[in-house]
């Protein structure tokens, strides 16, 4: 029930180790299983804690920031937004600064929600607990292909932003796998599966190259600049209503292929041969789990840039609750990853009032110690 | 891997030699010694040769071209009108820094390279470098420190980010079982690589956010500590890097010569009476701070350290060697910065820039590679 937390002991030496020795023992630990007989949290208290905590989070996003807004206005002017009356609304100010709230607040919940579910998906296609679109490069793809096409001049619309994001995250996405399965098949000899240590090297070095060169545009090209400086760091400050409204259905479509696949990541958890035994498509159900990691990933990224580690944390924070199936944590990771970079931004607009820190750092810099934390308690066997 | 030319050419004349040492396997075993000795030689002679000519195009050669005679009138102290500013200002400090850093990053590749028996975990992956240029940045930015006083930070970052990484890979291994635990163990494992790769984004993450949100409008001092650059490399720092590179370089010598039984492996290394772990730690702590040294000159420059090791071994026929290690590290900087300053117009590219892009292929390469001999 805990997919891909413990992987089946398969070992992979550090790669470039010419020990010529018997192998250096780095046989995982007997894994820290909580006792078989503590009961799975129930569904729906599950699923409506994080539902309510998101309205509140929404509500104090709308309402904290440059300037505070109390709470009766904040809901007078949500309510005037809701009943299409908004542009009446805005003539008092604090009912504006809600207002403007809106649109940034909407996309977080869109970005967190999709960059959770892709990383529950990646984790379990991949059978690897470091699956995250940020630590593997995909985000990084996405990006650089935007800025491509801004520079040669192709994308008019959000269509073409779109269009290119996922491209981008398909080239990254080939290359990372590949690059990994071919270091890892030629190494361990344990199958197809890279394993995640070449897979988040693979990684980093796509990050690293598509990093560079999207620098280099944009340095080159003052018109590239212009538009996509927020880009290079991931923030929802500038996003729009009518971007959010329109990717709104993607990153829908995206969450429901992982609602629909999940019951089988259990299965994926056990290996090929055991899913295979068990009746299901291993195949099949990557290549659907890959599918929507790419939507969600190249939706998120075209409308807040990149964004990393939520696909890592929330997952992992959540499978510490034992939820009482694939499904519901597929919408747990959907709710509560909505409720992360909704407080991430609210976090980056309140450390240093008038200026803000982007939604990008923000995340990197909840997500990099509770990574570190796994690694110290082995809760991801490398 | 450590030699894998001498290995398979010693294969041939084996045979003969385990009927017992022959005269002429003995010979023949001299002789290998003496070639391999003399490739590398050789290697570390061209690696110099190509430093100079690559120095040498950077200063002379570009969008301002310097006759070589000029060139020495104003080393000489002579003032030609413009032609003296743009050498003793630009080109040349340039070409300095360049060599130096490049030096640097490539003598700290090599020893953590040695270190850590992992061609992947150099200071540059494992967030050595992006460490120091956290750290830099914050004197400058909140105490509004330079010189002396950010080289400081910059160390100081370089070995928090090196003692953060270690300590959690050594806490994550010491939990393992016997064996495979304590320091040795962690040096270059997968958790190790692994926490350093995210200390390294989360101090990406930093620098990239303070960019945006410290100095809106100043892209060149962005550069210089996000990507690396030489832009803003003066003669102050060209010195102070010297300063510290004379005293640390000696150290870096001994130590990756030290560390030449790790190359065997773990447990033949100690069988020989090598101690790898306290021995490793050092050769991290100096490599640590040849890398933020570097860094504090010209920003973290990627993947100069990663690529500079194993193009030397490439070049010595597959001979660890520390002095050819730092001068790979430096030509690439120095063509690196000639390229990124000349070849795109108008535009003068971070060179951080130029060796992250054509770095990330290499590495990539270099990991299909490592998996295949893992």
């Amino acid at each position: 029930m805990r997919p891909s937390l413990q992987r089946p002991s398969t070992e992979h030496p550090p790669p470039g180790t010419s020990t010529p020795g018997p192998p250096e023992r780095r046989s995982a630990p007997p894994a820290r299983r909580r006792p078989v007989t503590a009961s799975p949290v129930l569904a729906l208290p599950f699923l409506a804690l994080p539902a309510l905590v998101l309205v509140f989070a929404c509500l104090a996003a709308l309402a904290f920031g440059a300037r505070h807004v109390d709470p009766g206005t904040t809901l007078e002017a949500l309510g005037a937004f809701l009943t299409g009356r908004g542009d009446a609304a805005a003539a008092d100010i604090d009912a504006a600064a809600a207002l403007s709230r809106i649109p940034r607040t909407i996309t977080a919940v869109l970005v967190g929600a999709a960059l959770a579910v892709s990383g529950v998906a990646l984790q379990g296609a991949t059978r690897n607990p470091l699956g995250d679109a940020g630590l593997l490069g995909l985000t990084a793809g996405a990006s650089l292909a935007v800025a491509l096409g801004l520079g040669i001049g192709i994308s008019a619309g959000l269509a073409g932003v779109m269009v290119l994001a996922i491209l981008g995250t398909l080239v990254a996405a080939a290359v990372v796998y590949t690059v990994a399965s071919a270091a890892s098949r030629l190494g361990g000899g344990t199958g197809g599966t890279p394993g995640p240590l070449s897979l988040v090297l693979a990684g980093a070095a796509v990050t690293a190259g598509c990093t560079a060169v999207t620098s280099a545009l944009l340095i080159l090209s003052p018109a590239v600049l212009e538009r996509f400086r927020f880009w290079t760091v991931g923030s929802v400050a500038r996003s729009s209503l009518e971007d959010a409204a329109w990717l709104a259905p993607v990153i829908a479509v995206g969450i429901l292929m992982v609602f629909v696949a999940a019951p089988g990541l259990d299965a994926l958890a056990l290996g090929d041969e055991l899913a295979h035994g068990l009746g299901s498509h291993p195949e099949r159900l990557r290549m659907v789990l890959l599918g929507a990691t790419v939507l969600l990933t190249a939706a998120a990224t075209a409308l807040a840039g990149p964004v990393v580690f939520v696909g890592l944390l929330v997952p992992h924070a959540l499978r510490r609750f034992r939820p009482a199936s694939t499904r519901v944590l597929v919408l747990g990771c959907a709710l509560w990853g909505a409720v992360l970079l909704v407080l991430a931004d609210l976090a980056g607009r309140l450390v240093v009032a008038p200026q803000e820190i982007h939604v990008g750092v923000t995340t990197v810099v909840i997500g990099v110690p509770v990574l570190l934390l796994l690694l110290r308690r082995k809760a991801v066997s490398l | 891997m450590s030699a894998p030319s001498l290995e398979t050419t010693a294969a041939a004349p084996a045979p003969e030699a385990a009927a017992g040492p022959s005269p002429a396997a003995v010979a023949a075993v001299r002789s290998l010694h003496s070639r391999a000795r003399r490739r590398l030689l050789t290697a570390t002679l061209c690696l110099a040769a190509a430093l100079a000519l690559a120095m040498g195009v950077r200063v002379l050669l570009g969008h301002y071209t310097v006759t070589i005679p000029d060139f020495f009138a104003i080393l000489g102290g002579e003032t030609i009108p413009g032609a003296s500013f743009i050498v003793m200002q630009e080109k040349l400090p340039r070409a300095v820094a360049g060599a130096l850093a490049g030096a640097a990053f490539g003598a700290a590749g090599a020893l953590f390279r040695r270190t850590l028996r992992n061609p992947l975990a150099s200071p540059d992956i494992i967030g050595v470098t992006q460490g120091a240029a956290v750290a830099a940045v914050t004197v400058l930015a909140f105490g509004g420190v330079r010189g002396t006083g950010m080289a400081a930070a910059a160390l100081i970052g370089g070995l928090v980010a090196i003692a953060i990484v270690l300590g959690f890979s050594m806490a994550g291994r010491s939990s393992a079982g016997a064996g495979s635990g304590g320091l040795a163990g962690a040096l270059g494992g997968a958790t190790f690589i692994v926490a350093g790769i995210a200390v390294a984004s989360l101090c990406q993450a930093i620098l990239s956010g303070a960019m945006l949100a410290l100095s809106q409008h100043d892209l060149q001092a962005a550069a210089v500590w996000t990507a690396g650059s030489l832009n803003a490399v003066t003669w102050e720092r060209i010195i102070l890097l010297a300063l510290i590179m004379i005293v640390l370089v000696p150290f870096a010598g001994l130590l990756h010569a030290r560390l030449a039984p790790a190359d065997l492996g773990g447990e033949l290394a100690h069988g020989v009476g090598s101690r790898p772990g306290r021995t490793g730690l050092w050769s991290l702590v100096v490599g640590a701070l040849l890398a933020a040294a570097a860094t504090a000159a010209t920003g973290p420059l990627a993947f100069v350290a990663l690529l500079s090791t194993p193009l030397a071994r490439g070049l010595t026929g597959g001979r660890p060697s520390l002095p050819a290690a730092a001068l790979c590290g430096a030509v690439i900087v120095v063509i690196a910065d000639f390229a990124a300053a000349e070849a795109f117009g108008g535009v003068r590219l971070p060179t951080g820039v130029l060796t992250g892009a054509a770095g990330a292929p290499l590495m990539l390469w270099l990991l299909i590679r490592s998996g295949r001999k893992a």
